[in-house]
């Protein structure tokens, strides 16, 4: 992937929404739903985006397609910055950048049949003219797995999980290098999730896309993703290649945002880490590092200082003061307050008091690939095996339980892995 | 495709368009759905009118030197089917449409059934689709032949065709009843009910059955095209206010909260007070004018609501310009609504203008009900009175049933 040349790069994108009151609609302060993001794309590539509600994911991937006018930033496609074109360039640019929605009973017009649903940006942007747009509409529905007959039929004839194939085919039939699955799956029953997921990654092989997979499933942003960006408050946290990110997670969030993931085997329990508090409104951020009104972690500089972003690691970004040479604290309270400690620690020195056997711990398990355990007890990571390629996640919530839901979940997704 | 699905695969379960299935709600309230046939026959009314009531023969004979007309004499003729364009007999192009839709209805019916006859392995949704193609088609045809006989402003000089029935040897065949909505008679002012005059005559003469028949015309094409204007207006604003938002949404905003500032009604009196002879036309428009606040904001509502559904960002992700999305994919999800409103609208409307009418500020020379009760309050008639009062309230009552049914059959919480 190293080599592969970007396709779409995001440099400090903002977008915010601006609170207005009274008689002449003065502006008295702004919802910082994106403030200053930045990641690249590179072609047939997915890189996924995760965070908690609320957190700004749909708003960055929409305002970076310009369905949401940013406020400021770059977004370069291919070296051009979409963000200062004409309305007629971004018209036909549209083609190449593509959407798939979060609700499959929103996305499709109710009064149109599948045929002009699909088939109307064929014809706007003249792709193919009169039966031969025909053909294409029910080559795309075949393609993602629907009867082509279906094309007479409208919206709610289908299922949800139709019904967000549909949208997949409307995405596809401009041939897109890039699209954007804005929480394309969590509408999905599990079962269908899965189904849904390995047609997009089949789609991805086939017609060479590049995707920007926002979710807060993390079991699935793990499966489909090469890069993932976990986003906190409108800011990226951390960004890293996916397995870099699952075994050695740097950021405090990202520990945290790991660890609730529900563990399907009982007798292995996790140690899971609550954040105290709420998110703060993005209408009023924190003042210096956003998350250290509930970081484990936090320290001097974090209430005052912005954190920059650093790459303790090549390819891997963390924006937090804990891994800057310029602040590292020198404490080993302070890390050993972190709930997981890195693997291979930037700056720290001196007395490790006991992270050491912790860190020995999930080193064990680092070596799975596929485990994403937070923080385990030495004694039971013992036998990964058994459950090793099945994980499954709701860090929607910090505290999610493991309930019926996400055992069944868990299942559908093993089962999924083993028919991919 | 059409090989698969009849022979290998099972029959697939008929899925319903949204307009089946409202209609299909529509007919669960049985008053509501009678009420659309109780319209229907009002409109046969108004079209047939002609038929039923007017001073002019279908068939007319008249032997050689006989009579004070020269050039009918030892003619046979069909003087009734050429008054019927005659915009001398005929003064309002109303009536010069509703006659022309009394020829152009059933040929349309006739073609349409001859069209099916010939198509009949036609499935219900191939059916209903030619449908409406049929009616486009015929509407515009429709249009064009109108323009054209109006136009064309065909008229002939005036035969009083009731004097020449006494002639000797003349032999007339009349309509049912032999009287115009405008022929004044002075030999019979103020009569009671008779069997010559079913509902007796008004101050000028004038046959209140005929009026009243004719009446039709004018209170259909009052609500009709008064309510056409309005939801037009309201649909352009509320449509521009929702979509773009911000500055315009602000302007289109301030100018409905400035027209309803204004009592409607006086609203309504204020602006018939400078034209000094009102027509119909004028009427439908003042109407139109004022009453497209509530379409606006309801359409209005409607955008707001689905501008940000996903489907309307995906086709501004698709890159299609504004009017296609504005016209393509969100009105028609908007003025569903908007037929309810409108169906009231008509009802409101037809009142409206009985009101002015009533109040004296309305079309003095149209046959319109409102003209017909106001004369029976200054000769204190009942007959006028309760019969065009009569008539008022069947046509509002059927507007608003059809409206209540409407409504309950789109919203689905209510369904049955």
């Amino acid at each position: 992937m190293s080599v592969a040349p970007t396709l779409l790069e995001v440099r400090n994108l903002k977008k915010h929404f601006p609170i207005k009151k009274g008689l002449f609609n003065r502006q008295v302060g702004s919802v910082k739903a994106v403030d200053g993001i930045s990641f690249e794309v590179n072609a047939n590539e997915t890189v996924g985006l995760v965070g908690e509600s609320g957190c700004g994911k749909t708003t960055a991937g929409r305002s970076l397609l310009r369905l949401l006018e940013p406020t400021d930033g770059e977004v370069l496609y291919k070296g051009q910055d979409i963000l200062k074109m004409g309305p007629a360039e971004m018209r036909s640019l549209r083609r190449n950048l593509q959407i798939i929605f979060q609700d499959p009973f929103s996305s499709l017009n109710p009064r149109m049949t599948i045929e002009s649903i699909i088939g109307e940006a064929i014809t706007f942007h003249k792709v193919a003219q009169g039966p031969e747009v025909r053909e294409m509409v029910e080559g795309l529905l075949e393609r993602v797995g629907l009867q082509p007959s279906y094309i007479t039929r409208y919206p709610h004839e289908f299922s949800g999980g139709q019904r967000q194939r549909v949208g997949i085919a409307r995405a596809l039939a401009l041939n897109p290098d890039f699209i954007v699955c804005d929480e394309a799956v969590s509408a999905l029953d599990v079962s269908v999730q899965a189904q849904v997921i390995n047609l997009l990654m089949d789609l991805q092989q086939e017609f060479n896309l590049s995707y920007l997979f926002i979710a807060h499933d993390l079991s699935v942003v793990q499966h489909i993703s090469d890069r993932i960006a976990v986003m906190y408050l409108g800011q990226i946290a951390e960004f890293a290649e996916c397995d870099e990110l699952y075994d050695n997670p740097l950021h405090p969030y990202t520990q945290a945002l790991l660890s609730a993931i529900p563990q399907p085997n009982p007798r292995r329990r996790a140690q899971r880490i609550i954040l105290k508090g709420d998110v703060p409104s993005p209408m009023n951020p924190p003042s210096g590092c956003r998350f250290h009104t509930r970081c484990p972690a936090c320290f001097a500089p974090c209430k005052t200082v912005e954190p920059r972003t650093v790459e303790p690691t090549p390819g891997h970004k963390v924006r937090c003061h804990l891994y800057d040479p310029e602040f590292a604290p020198n404490d080993p309270d302070i890390w050993a307050r972190l709930p997981r400690q890195p693997e291979a620690p930037v700056t720290v020195t001196g007395d490790e008091g006991d992270a050491p056997a912790k860190r020995d711990a999930s080193s064990d398990a680092a070596p799975d690939g596929t485990d994403g355990v937070a923080s385990t007890e030495a004694a039971e990571t013992a036998e990964p095996a058994a459950t090793s390629t099945v994980e499954e996640a709701g860090a929607e919530r910090s505290d999610v339980s493991s309930d019926n839901a996400s055992a069944e979940s868990a299942e559908a997704d093993s089962a999924a892995k083993s028919n991919a | 495709m059409t090989d698969s699905q009849t022979s290998s695969s099972p029959p697939r379960p008929e899925y319903k368009t949204y307009g089946q299935i409202v209609w299909g709600q529509f007919k669960k309230y049985r008053l509501s759905y009678y009420s659309v046939y109780g319209v229907l026959a009002l409109f046969v009314i108004a079209m047939v009118a002609p038929v039923l009531a007017m001073n002019v023969p279908f068939y007319m004979h008249i032997p050689e030197g006989v009579g004070p007309y020269t050039q009918l004499q030892g003619t046979t003729s069909f003087p009734w089917f050429a008054a019927l364009f005659d915009q001398n007999f005929f003064d309002s192009g109303v009536d010069i449409f509703f006659n022309f839709l009394l020829f152009y209805v059933p040929v349309s019916l006739v073609g349409w059934t001859l069209m099916m006859r010939f198509k009949k392995d036609l499935t219900d949704t191939a059916r209903s689709k030619a449908r409406l193609r049929f009616i486009g088609i015929a509407s515009l045809v429709g249009i064009v032949l109108f323009s054209v006989i109006y136009l064309m402003a065909f008229s002939q000089p005036y035969v009083d065709y009731a004097s020449l029935k006494e002639l000797e040897g003349a032999r007339l065949i009349f309509p049912l009843i032999e009287y115009s909505y405008r022929d004044v008679d002075l030999m019979a002012v103020s009569q009671g009910p008779s069997l010559e005059h079913f509902l007796g005559t008004d101050r000028q003469g004038r046959d209140v059955f005929t009026r009243l028949i004719y009446g039709t015309r004018i209170s259909l094409t009052i609500g009709v095209v008064a309510v056409s204007i309005y939801t037009a207006i309201g649909l352009v604003l509320g449509s521009l206010a929702g979509f773009f938002g911000g500055r315009v949404d602000n302007i289109i905003l301030r100018m409905i909260e400035i027209m309803m500032c204004f009592p409607v009604l006086f609203l309504i009196l204020t602006l018939a007070g400078f034209i000094e002879e009102p027509s119909i036309f004028h009427i439908m428009l003042i109407i139109g004018l004022t009453g497209w606040t509530g379409i606006a904001r309801l359409v209005r509502g409607e955008f707001l609501r689905l501008r940000n559904q996903d489907f309307v960002q995906a086709a501004i992700a698709l890159g299609f310009t504004r009017a296609r999305i504005i016209f393509r994919h969100v009105l028609p999800n908007a003025v569903q609504p908007v037929f309810v409103s409108a169906t009231f609208g008509v009802a409101g409307a037809i009142l409206i203008e009985a009101t002015l009418s009533f109040l004296g500020v309305g079309p003095a020379n149209a046959p319109s009900w409102g003209q017909i009760l106001t004369s029976g309050r200054n000769t204190q008639q009942m007959t006028l009175i309760l019969s065009s009062g009569f008539a008022i309230f069947v046509t509002i009552s059927l507007l608003n049933l059809i409206g209540e049914g409407l409504r309950d059959a789109t919203d689905p919480k209510l369904r049955k």
